[in-house]
């Protein structure tokens, strides 16, 4: 599903240079949840955006969902995402000036779904958000737990193989991150989706069955990955 | 995927609304004003060519061959075809005006007058005595201001008309005009058709000033005089006759245009700038998109429909109100005489009635829109080559 190997990024230029990842190599299954950790500035965000084909690597390969990322130019690198990937980021996911509905409908009207098609899948999701009522209000008018809901169920609203989500919950207070990330379970559950969640929340970790440790940009260690 | 484009583009707009209003406000003030000053410059144009036509030649001259005959049927005409104001016959010979010992030479214009009283400029530009009346026993004249002081007569008085044969004819002095024509004023009597008609010879010219609506094009003017031509009968076009007027109002339209031009420009820029701090304050709806999978030419195509549908807004809202101050203008004129009263081009009047063409209404919207897409193409590529990553790294 997803494969690294060697895979090393930098930034700045050669007086300033640092080494976001240094030469990794993981294989991750497909249709689990896996678990990204690691202190502040070890790469998680880094690895996510090499993953989701927003940055390209110095060196090495990565291959995801038979795509070799590395590889491809822009369009496919787009045309992938548009298909394969949904994102969710810490805060500020959503357009502000599509209502919560249209904004899970972006995803299907990218990629061509009917209008009927559309409205089922965007129905069904606001409904598991329990946010059918809210549908018509607009990103500034949600609080920020209601955004990250949102925004986690246009994530997957295409049915992607792959959600990348990047501490979706760093920026909610603890009752708000409780309901995102028991949303995201729920999702992963019903949708046979594979998620890779960055966090750096300990309770979230140690709950957490699959997970990867980075420091300064290397793999510490792995856990429930073979 | 076009129309799902536009609905996100007038999606965008809609919600930045005051943003958009003043966008659509700036370019569309600029719209009206270019669309109501064409409108002038129609009218200054306008005005002259009616200005000038209407001393002589109207919008079309038939020339013939045959001037008695022609100039005979034309003035019998008792009604004119739709379109066509007037037709003025007129019989012209070379004389010599003869008071005692002076004299001048006048090229005498023989006229049906109750034919140039519809259009002419010269009977409302008489001075002093009246406008030729209705024929009657003697051979009245009507002579210009110049030739007046030349002669030394006025109103009333008499004088001969001597011909290239050396014979004489006594007439009376009607009228005194002034055009402010040289051409005119010195060189130009005028008389009954009659009394041309009688002293008429081989060197006798004649022909027809055909008058139509104002903004008739000429093409349309020639087509409705065709059918009343004879043999020996043709057309001369207002152009051909007058070329320096038609030049003057050629060069009229150059500088309209080189003016839309330089004003779009301006506007250009200005648009240009609005949609750089539009795609700035939006890096992290765009890059949203971008992960979503939007290709960069999807984005690009996303700015540039929302600048086209505010420039076409614009446009169109700017040349309906420049419409509305032009139809506002012409119901009254609007008086340019402090400019134009030593003119020659403006003989008749300088009330000039601003009037909307097809081309100068298109022209500012045209010239808008497409400057609009050139302005917006370097603010909508950076912004769509600005990487993913970057972005979403930001803090908001
Ligand atoms: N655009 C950039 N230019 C320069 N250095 C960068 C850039 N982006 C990231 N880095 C550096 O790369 C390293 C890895 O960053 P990354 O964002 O992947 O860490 P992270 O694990 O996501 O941290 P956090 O938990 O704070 O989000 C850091 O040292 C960071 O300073
Ligand atoms: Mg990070």
């Amino acid at each position: 599903m997803i494969s690294l190997e060697n895979v090393s990024k930098s930034y700045g230029n050669r007086q300033t240079e640092v080494m976001a990842l240094k030469s990794v190599t993981l294989d991750l299954p497909a249709g689990e949840m896996i678990l990204l950790t690691g202190p502040s500035g070890s790469g998680k965000t880094t690895l996510l955006n090499l993953i989701g084909g927003l940055e390209s690597p110095a060196s090495g390969h990565i291959r995801v969902c038979g795509i070799d990322i590395d590889k491809v130019g822009e369009k496919q690198l787009s045309r992938f995402r548009r298909r394969n990937v949904g994102f969710v980021f810490q805060s500020y996911n959503l357009l502000n000036d599509l209502t919560a509905r249209d904004n899970i409908r972006l995803p299907l009207v990218l990629n061509g779904a009917s209008e009927a098609e559309c409205g089922n899948r965007s129905e069904e999701l606001l409904e598991r958000l329990g946010m059918t009522r809210r549908a018509d209000a607009y990103p500034v008018e949600l609080s920020g737990g209601e955004q990250q809901r949102v925004a986690i169920a246009r994530s997957v609203a295409h049915r992607p193989q792959l959600l990348l989500a990047d501490e979706p919950t760093a920026n909610l207070d603890s009752a708000n991150a409780a309901s995102v990330l028991e949303l995201l379970r729920e999702i992963y559950r019903a949708e046979n989706v594979t998620v890779l969640l960055a966090t750096h929340d300990p309770l979230l970790v140690e709950s957490a069955k699959r997970k990867v440790f980075l420091k300064d940009g290397s793999v510490m260690k792995t856990e429930g990955l073979v | 995927m076009i129309a799902f484009w536009s609905r996100m583009a007038l999606q965008g707009i809609s919600r930045r609304r005051s943003r958009s209003w003043i966008t659509i406000g700036a370019i569309g003030m600029a719209v009206a004003a270019l669309t109501f000053l064409s409108a002038i410059m129609v009218g200054v144009n306008d005005a002259m060519i009616v200005n000038s036509i209407s001393v002589h030649t109207g919008q079309l001259l038939v020339r013939s061959d045959k001037p008695l005959e022609t100039t005979a049927r034309w003035a019998e005409m008792s009604e004119f075809p739709r379109g066509m104001k007037a037709a003025l016959p007129r019989l012209s010979a070379p004389v010599m005006l003869v008071v005692d010992s002076k004299a001048s030479p006048v090229q005498l214009t023989g006229v049906v007058p109750e034919r140039e009283r519809i259009v002419s400029a010269v009977p409302a530009r008489v001075v002093e005595g009246a406008y030729l009346a209705a024929p009657s026993a003697g051979a009245e004249i009507l002579i210009g201001a110049k030739t007046a002081s030349t002669l030394s007569v006025k109103p009333g008085d008499a004088l001969n008309i001597r011909l290239p044969d050396g014979t004489t004819r006594p007439a009376k002095v009607v009228g005194v005009f002034r055009t402010g024509i040289d051409r005119f004023d010195e060189g130009m009597a005028y008389a009954h058709l009659g009394t041309v008609r009688d002293i008429a010879t081989a060197s006798t010219t004649g022909d027809v000033a055909v008058f139509f609506e104002t903004g008739t094009p000429d093409e349309e003017a020639a087509d409705i005089v065709k059918p009343l031509l004879r043999e020996g009968e043709r057309i001369a076009p207002w152009k051909a006759l007058l070329p320096e007027l038609d030049q003057l109002t050629q060069l009229n339209v150059v500088s309209m245009t080189i003016v839309i031009l330089l004003v779009v420009i301006m506007v250009a820029a200005g648009i240009s700038n609005t949609v750089l701090v539009s795609v700035m304050d939006r890096h992290r709806e765009f890059g949203i998109l971008k992960a979503m999978g939007v290709t960069p030419s999807e984005l690009m195509t996303l700015i540039l429909l929302e600048t086209a549908m505010i420039c076409a807004g614009a446009g169109l809202l700017g040349s309906i109100v420049g419409a509305l101050i032009t139809c506002a203008g012409a119901r009254t004129g609007i008086d340019l005489g402090r400019f134009t009263s030593e003119n020659p081009h403006f003989v008749m009047s300088g009330v000039v009635y601003p009037r909307l063409t097809w081309q100068m209404t298109a022209a500012p919207i045209i010239a808008v829109l497409v400057a609009g897409m050139i302005a917006a193409l370097w603010p909508a590529r950076l912004a769509s080559k600005r990487k993913t990553a970057d972005i979403m790294r930001m803090p908001t």
